[in-house]
């Protein structure tokens, strides 16, 4: 369980601080956490108490981690009445965690007004989002990255989901939430972009569901034959 | 089959889940769902499995535990059909995240996988290993994503690469054998390749200075022409979006350029002419197009000076500025904020558009615009920035509010010319929005108006009149009462005023009034009624005319419900009924508080820095160990650094001031000090007599009496002590037949580590003693100081004296009482006499 207060202050780090942090981070994963003297030597230098630090190690990787990653942290579909519709975390966040950030970002994101900006400061990150219709698209994204870019990724994410669907609605999404996802995953990978050309990415999605077509098909005719053989 | 198993379809849970109206019946449908899932997982159910797993992705979705659903994951990988492993790879993305230890066990299929015969399998296989592989796992398979980096199908090359990404971030010791591959994808044509190449440079640099410099050497210059082609290419309909094509591959080259740009000339040279091409040549109409001049604009700014380069960007960071798009204003203000280090001129001079923007409807571009105001602040603008600021608390809703008091607050006290100055805008600040005012910041503003001797008139009036239109502001009228309770008398004499301020007319009974209504005010706190007890207190001496009036105010509060409150007006009740005589000796105006101490014990209490806030204890000479942020006796202790500051626990400031307020007009505090009950107990010492303590709240319940005790245990009588005048009853210090001694001992108001001494000497024998002479000696710990005799001779049987005064400093006061050796010498006829002896019947405590 990871301490309040320490996680304050680390919020409260200047972004100068943030290199540094970075660096003894990756000491600290290549001693394999444990290690004491990474521990200390990231006391002197980031003034994280080495006590701290040892009883905390996963969460200050996960933290150097996202800090040191330049990319989307995660992505959030969440509908008009609160409701999430898609999750894709490529920074480590715990279960708990997760529901945490859900519910916060509800309830910042779904409270603003129309016509305000597609930006919202949010625990040392920003968080990009833009409503299509009933459902938000969130994107969550350093201090340092490109909004306007994020904004165009969504929208990117948007209508190729309109392309694949014809013309997407919420209920596509529900009922065919899996299908989003395998969307997604050719779209992004590692929290980066992955393909700028729509077309690719429809192409790559209707190969691997004919392939999944193909293979219901040869089980169902395999089971054909063998109901054949066997009567 | 198992008849739960077998049950619904993922269409048709999905569709029972939606039709529940409550979340009861949901959880009820979810639950069954997941009894039948469960049941399926240990029959070993093979023809549902995916079914399930899809079903659970999505109760997973909808926030129930799914954990147990996690091997069937893995079991689906390992299967050896397409559509298996492809919902098997979804959900481990979804059910499990790194730090599950059961990922290690889907290493060895995903080894399997990444050497697949079919490329979509391996694409499967490096999206999973890409978002969510371990420190461990990216060891292990590092090996197979490299290989794959040359793979035949460019879509498998794209996702290793973003793949790689993953892996150097998690283990940047194998970042050197991505370099070459690396740089080889930044020589593909196709988009994707070349998009999640750039971005695997652009991370390798992060990670490995080796990588930097490789690319800068080897290539900048190709990325440059890539950027080129891309700027000048014809409409590529595919990659098109706004008339640009692929602003995606624009921006990562862009910011790969800023890092290979990034402190070394020669590469910046090189990218000089590409970024003047974008910078000037890109449409600003779509937001592509603004986000590719964004990301330009950012570039310029990192990479080494080029002047004209600078210019082209701030002037288009003043063309967004002035956008109307709130998404354009905010990505400005988001880069003017790196500018300012860049170049703090350019960016002072859209000072008043963004002035305009803290005052925007839109609260993340307040914000951005607040802290980039914070930024623009120095010595010659703070005035008018400030006054901007002041009149954007007015209208600024009451979320936004507390920020912008905040940074208000810490842009006067940091950059305030005068103290007038700094008077006038607190007060401002006050009025508008007290309610946010922080309780250290309040506190200072006291400190300063203390410490302004020249401006105490004017402080008090300017507050008296914001307190008469504002009321609703809690620190307002806190420190309007504590001025007024100081320095009532100001108020209604007009003393030291200024000639910019109009005359104002209030007299005692006014001044009064404002006290009775911060009393009575229904939304007052108990700290600002508790303070406004203590400055009827002090007023009640200066008015003579009020004095009964205030009585009655206080007394209203004897029946409170409030410990508090009820004790003070209990406690104040008896000094204005009982000892008049002290009074206003104790009352008295405080002294100046100490501006240093209380900024150190500021800056020392915030927990502003992590490393030097823990616990360090400071030593005193005397060996008790103070906490750091023990506030209280500082206040007090103001000429005698090294006194024994009595405990204090916490960091109650408030409750120091208000304690303070009574005692060091005439009472040495900590003579007699008992150790302290709790935070809520302020002690104030009388004459070192005895002690007005008011005690702990649960030591108040049980035993009022012994508080009136101590009241009264003030003297045989305060009578008496009237006509006797000191407070000590003289001691004979030295009797012999021929001689005798007696000390009159008095304190010195406000400072109780020095006892006046006033011998007497008084001649008991027929004769007449010459050439009189008294010395003395005293413990190290004392420090004495003679004054000169009043005569060298002393008359026959008693028919005169000689008087002699001393001062003794007791630096151990409160621990060690006063001890003294004496040696008196004088001449009978010519005849030398030597008398010594020892005074140790000092009263205890001085």
């Amino acid at each position: 369980p990871l301490s309040k207060p320490a996680q304050t202050q680390i919020y409260q780090i200047r972004f100068e601080s943030v290199e540094l942090f970075v660096n003894e981070g990756f000491k600290l994963s290549k001693y394999k956490y444990r290690n004491r003297s990474a521990a200390t030597a990231a006391e002197i230098r980031i003034g994280i108490p080495a006590s701290v630090l040892s009883e905390n190690p996963d969460f200050y990787l996960d933290f150097f981690f996202r800090l040191l990653s330049r990319m989307i942290h995660f992505v959030l579909l969440i509908s008009r009445q609160g409701k999430v519709r898609l999750t894709k975390w490529y920074s480590p966040y715990s279960q708990k965690e997760r529901t945490k950030v859900i519910r916060e970002l509800g309830g910042v994101i779904l409270n603003r007004g129309p016509k305000l900006c597609n930006f919202v400061d949010w625990r040392g990150f920003k968080v990009v989002y833009k409503r299509y219709a009933s459902l938000y698209f969130c994107m969550c994204i350093d201090q340092d990255d490109n909004e306007l870019e994020v904004l165009e990724i969504i929208h990117h994410f948007v209508e190729i989901l309109d392309r694949y669907f014809g013309s997407v609605c919420e209920l596509d999404l529900i009922f065919n939430f899996h299908k989003a996802y395998y969307i997604l995953d050719e779209l992004l990978l590692a929290g980066e972009l992955q393909e700028s050309s729509k077309k690719t990415v429809a192409r790559l999605i209707a190969a691997q569901d004919s392939l999944v077509e193909t293979a219901k098909e040869q089980a169902s005719s395999i089971s054909n034959i063998i109901a054949q053989a066997t009567k | 089959m198992n008849p739960f198993s077998s049950g619904t379809r993922l269409r048709d849970m999905i569709r029972a889940i939606r039709s529940c109206k409550t979340a009861a019946e949901e959880r009820a449908v979810v639950r069954k769902e997941c009894a039948a899932i469960r049941a399926a997982i240990s029959e070993n159910d093979q023809d549902y499995r995916h079914r399930n797993l899809a079903k659970l992705m999505f109760i997973h979705m909808l926030g129930y535990p799914t954990h147990f659903g996690q091997m069937e994951c893995l079991k689906l990988i390992a299967s050896s059909g397409f559509p298996e492993k492809r919902i098997g790879y979804l959900g481990l993305m979804l059910l499990l995240d790194e730090r599950q230890e059961v990922l290690m066990l889907v290493t060895n299929s995903l080894k399997q996988d990444l050497n697949h015969s079919n490329q979509y399998i391996i694409g499967l296989a490096l999206c999973a290993l890409g978002n969510i592989c371990s420190a461990e796992m990216a060891r292990d398979l590092a090996p197979e994503v490299e290989r794959l980096l040359q793979f035949r199908d460019p879509n498998i090359r794209k996702k290793a690469a973003l793949c790689s990404i993953r892996i150097i971030k998690k283990v940047p010791d194998l970042a050197e054998n991505f370099i070459n591959p690396a740089a080889s994808l930044l020589r593909e044509k196709h988009h994707g390749v070349l998009i999640t190449g750039v971005q695997l440079c652009t991370d390798l640099c992060k990670v490995s200075s080796e990588a930097l410099e490789y690319f800068r050497e080897k290539c900048t210059e190709g990325l440059v022409k890539t950027l080129k082609d891309m700027a000048n290419s014809p409409y590529a309909p595919e990659y098109d979006i706004a008339g640009i094509t692929d602003p995606f591959l624009h921006i990562r080259l862009l910011k790969l350029l800023r890092i290979l740009g990034q402190g070394d000339a020669d590469a910046s040279d090189c990218m000089n002419d590409i970024l003047a091409q974008v910078a000037t040549k890109i449409e600003s109409n779509k937001n592509a197009g603004n986000a590719i001049l964004y990301e330009c604009v950012g570039t310029i700014m990192s990479i080494e000076d080029n002047g004209g380069l600078r210019v082209l960007a701030i002037n288009i960071l003043g063309r967004f500025l002035s956008n109307r798009d709130n998404n354009i204003r905010y990505v400005a203000l988001n880069m003017l904020m790196k500018a300012i280090t860049v170049d703090a001129q350019a960016v002072q001079r859209h000072r008043a558009t963004i002035l305009e923007c803290v005052k925007d409807s839109d609260a993340s571009i307040r914000k951005k615009a607040l802290d980039l105001v914070y930024l623009l602040v120095n010595e010659s603008n703070v005035k008018p920035l400030t006054k901007e600021l002041i009149e954007s608390l007015e209208a600024s809703d009451q979320e936004f509010k507390g920020v912008l008091t905040a940074k208000i607050c810490s842009l006067v006290e940091k950059f305030s010319p005068e103290k007038i100055w700094y008077i006038d805008q607190m007060l401002k600040v006050l009025s508008e929005a007290g309610n946010f005012v922080k309780d250290e910041v309040w506190h200072a503003l006291i400190v300063v108006i203390s410490n302004a001797s020249d401006l105490h008139g004017y402080s008090v009036r300017a507050l008296y009149r914001a307190f008469q239109t504002s009321t609703e502001q809690e620190t307002l009228v806190r420190v309007a009462v504590w001025c007024i309770g100081e320095y009532g008398d100001m108020l209604v004499n007009n003393v030291g005023m200024l000639d910019i301020e109009e005359p104002i007319t209030v007299t005692e009974s006014d001044a009064v009034d404002a006290l009775e209504v911060s009393i009575k005010r229904l939304n007052s706190d108990l700290t600002t009624k508790a303070m406004a007890l203590i400055a009827l207190l002090k007023l009640s001496s200066r008015f003579p005319s009020c004095s009964e009036r205030i009585k009655d105010i206080i007394l209203q509060n004897k029946r409170s419900f409030v410990l508090e409150l009820q004790q003070r007006s209990i406690e104040f009740n008896c000094i204005l009924q009982k000892h008049q005589n002290i009074r206003s000796a104790l009352v008295e105006r405080m002294p100046v508080l100490d501006e240093a101490t209380f900024s150190g014990r500021r800056a020392g209490s915030l927990p502003t820095s992590v490393s030097t806030s823990t616990g360090t204890a400071r030593n005193l000479p005397n060996g008790i160990a103070k906490p750091a942020a023990a506030p209280v006796a500082d206040l007090l202790d103001l000429s005698s650094s090294d006194a024994p500051a009595p405990s204090s626990s916490g960091g109650d400031f408030l409750q120091d001031l208000l304690g303070v307020d009574l005692s060091p007009a005439s009472a040495p505090p900590g003579t007699s000090q008992p150790p302290k009950a709790d935070d809520k107990a302020s002690l104030v010492n009388l004459n070192g007599l005895a002690s007005l303590t008011s005690l702990s709240p649960n030591a108040t319940s049980a035993s009022p009496a012994p508080m009136m005790d101590l009241l009264d245990g003030f003297g045989p009588s305060p009578q008496k002590k009237e006509e006797n005048g000191p407070a000590y009853p003289s001691l004979v210090a030295y009797e012999s037949s021929t001689l005798r001694m007696t000390f009159n001992i008095s304190k010195q108001p406000g400072n109780p580590q020095i006892t006046l001494i006033q011998a007497i000497f008084t001649n008991l024998s027929p004769n007449v003693y010459n050439d009189f002479l008294f010395q003395a000696a005293v413990p190290k710990f004392l420090q004495l100081h003679l004054d000169p005799a009043s005569s060298n001779t002393l008359p026959a049987s008693g028919n005169g004296s000689i008087i002699q005064s001393m001062k003794v400093t007791n630096s151990q006061h409160g621990k060690k009482s006063l001890v003294m050796r004496i040696r008196i010498a004088y001449k009978i006829n010519n005849k030398d006499v030597l008398e010594e002896g020892q005074v140790s019947n000092f009263p205890r405590d001085l």
